[in-house]
């Protein structure tokens, strides 16, 4: 873990790689997207900072997570905005220390499907929400695109190929 | 379902997910790392930010210091030469293979320091006139250049004089070889007690013959104004001996056997005292300066086989 912050190219690519899925997350608490960015840029900051002291042995998700959790906590209890109103405050806080870092996971994989399906032909990309989004078999597909099963089949594990490498950090989803 | 299905499940739950472009979110956050920007830096821990700033200055601090070393040992070739300049007075040098080289007033020569590994020993004389007497080695000859002359040789005693017009060279002991560096095919050889005038582009003066014992008197009375190195040249208030300066009694014992091989023998390797002096006039003869350093306490004299031949041994 502490190797992948020291390299400032390392680190660049984690950036990259958690920046949409911590932001839609703090996002998903303070509803407002100017304040979420603030949030996940300081976390990175932190980390950045801290990375010569960084002495855990848990995953980068975690460990990104957790410091993502504090620094939406501090930045809750330093902004007037949210000092208001102590009761959401509260709500917020007690909820966090609930939350499990898996709860970070559907955003890392909402992330990296968006990403593969934006780099995708059309006609792929449609087979692949038809199947992953929709919820229709492959026969089903088959039938409302006029194509054979064999095509629906090949596309769709071509995709999730895609989608496995883009996910190549994250072995346990595959488990 | 799998564990992947699950998480795809849950992901299409995620309404309104928000897609930034990450390389401008990058390039907004190294702008951020290069500034100074004190309000997104509240919500740090001051503690960290300060042994960051530490370990940062103590890590350019560390480079700076290697580099700055390292340069300074590149560009500082190691010393294989040094330079001896004399002005109204003259000087002794010791090389490290025992030859003693006798700078006269207003020279200049440069001479090895390291032994190691050479195939010659070479010496300049670029200025005034020397007298050289050269420990004995067959492997690695002496060569000293002298204007447009080299003189060569193995082990022997030989003066250079620089003259107004000419380079007088006078051959005491053994046996040397000068030729002219501009034309190596001009050669003299010159046998004991031999001397040779060279003109600049004149190379067939024919050598002439002196007395060797002579030119030894000559040499030992040039002596008379030679200081060693680090010597003090003290007047004797009591009129006794204004000649006297103080010496390292090592290079007073180094130079009497080299100038008295057939008349002096240590009885076993001498060992002297590094930083011991003694008060001495090296123009009087051989028997006065040993009964002085029997009596200042330094050495013990005993007579040898031949008449006028001593036999010494550290006290």
């Amino acid at each position: 873990l502490n190797r992948a912050f020291e390299n400032i190219n390392d680190f660049q690519n984690i950036f990259k790689e958690y920046y949409n899925p911590l932001l839609n997350f703090i996002n998903s608490y303070l509803h407002n997207i100017e304040n979420s960015k603030e949030v996940v840029q300081n976390t990175f900051l932190k980390v950045w900072e801290n990375r010569l002291n960084i002495d855990v042995n848990s995953s980068v998700k975690s460990y990104l997570f957790q410091i993502a959790k504090n620094t939406m906590i501090d930045y809750i209890r330093k902004n007037k905005k949210y000092s208001l109103n102590l009761e959401l405050n509260r709500e917020i806080e007690q909820n966090f220390t609930q939350i499990s870092t898996d709860a970070i996971d559907p955003y890392i994989i909402k992330s990296a499907i968006l990403k593969v399906m934006a780099q995708l032909k059309p006609k792929n990309k449609e087979i692949f929400e038809l199947h992953k989004f929709e919820g229709l078999t492959y026969v089903e597909i088959a039938e409302y695109l006029n194509v054979s099963k064999r095509t629906v089949d090949d596309n769709i594990s071509r995709t999730l190929k895609y989608l496995k490498e883009e996910l190549k950090d994250h072995p346990d989803f595959f488990d | 379902l799998n564990k992947f299905d699950k998480i795809i499940e849950e992901s299409k739950k995620l309404d309104g997910f928000l897609v930034q472009d990450v390389d401008q979110a990058w390039n907004e956050f190294s702008k951020l790392l290069n500034s100074d920007n004190t309000d997104v830096r509240e919500l740090h821990h001051i503690n960290n930010t300060k042994t960051f700033k530490i370990q940062h200055l103590l890590k350019y601090a560390v480079a700076i210091v290697i580099i700055i070393y390292g340069l300074t040992y590149i560009s500082k070739p190691l010393k294989y030469t040094e330079t001896a300049y004399t002005k109204s007075n003259s000087d002794i040098i010791t090389l490290q293979d025992g030859t003693v080289i006798y700078l006269k007033p207003n020279s200049e020569l440069t001479y090895p320091v390291r032994f190691n590994d050479i195939k010659f020993r070479n010496i300049e004389l670029k200025k005034g006139s020397a007298m050289f007497n050269v420990a004995s080695n067959k492997d690695i000859p002496f060569i000293v250049i002298t204007d447009n002359t080299r003189t060569e040789v193995i082990g022997t005693i030989f003066s250079i004089n620089r003259k107004e017009d000419f380079i007088e060279f006078i051959n005491i002991e053994g046996v040397i070889q000068i030729s002219e560096v501009s034309n190596p095919e001009h050669k003299k050889i010159l046998n004991k007690g031999q001397i040779f005038n060279y003109y600049q582009g004149v190379f067939d003066i024919s050598i002439t013959e002196r007395d060797s014992l002579v030119e030894i008197q000559q040499i030992t009375q040039d002596l008379v104004n030679t200081r060693l190195p680090n010597s003090n040249k003290t007047l004797s208030t009591k009129g006794k001996n204004s000649l006297a300066s103080n010496y390292f009694i090592r290079d007073v014992i180094n130079h009497l056997i080299k100038h008295n091989k057939e008349y002096l023998k240590v009885k076993k390797k001498y060992k002297f005292k590094r930083k011991q002096k003694v008060l001495i006039d090296l123009t009087q003869d051989l028997k006065t300066i040993l009964n002085e350093l029997e009596k200042s306490g330094f050495i013990s004299i005993k007579s040898g086989k031949c008449k006028d031949c001593y036999i010494i041994s550290p006290k």
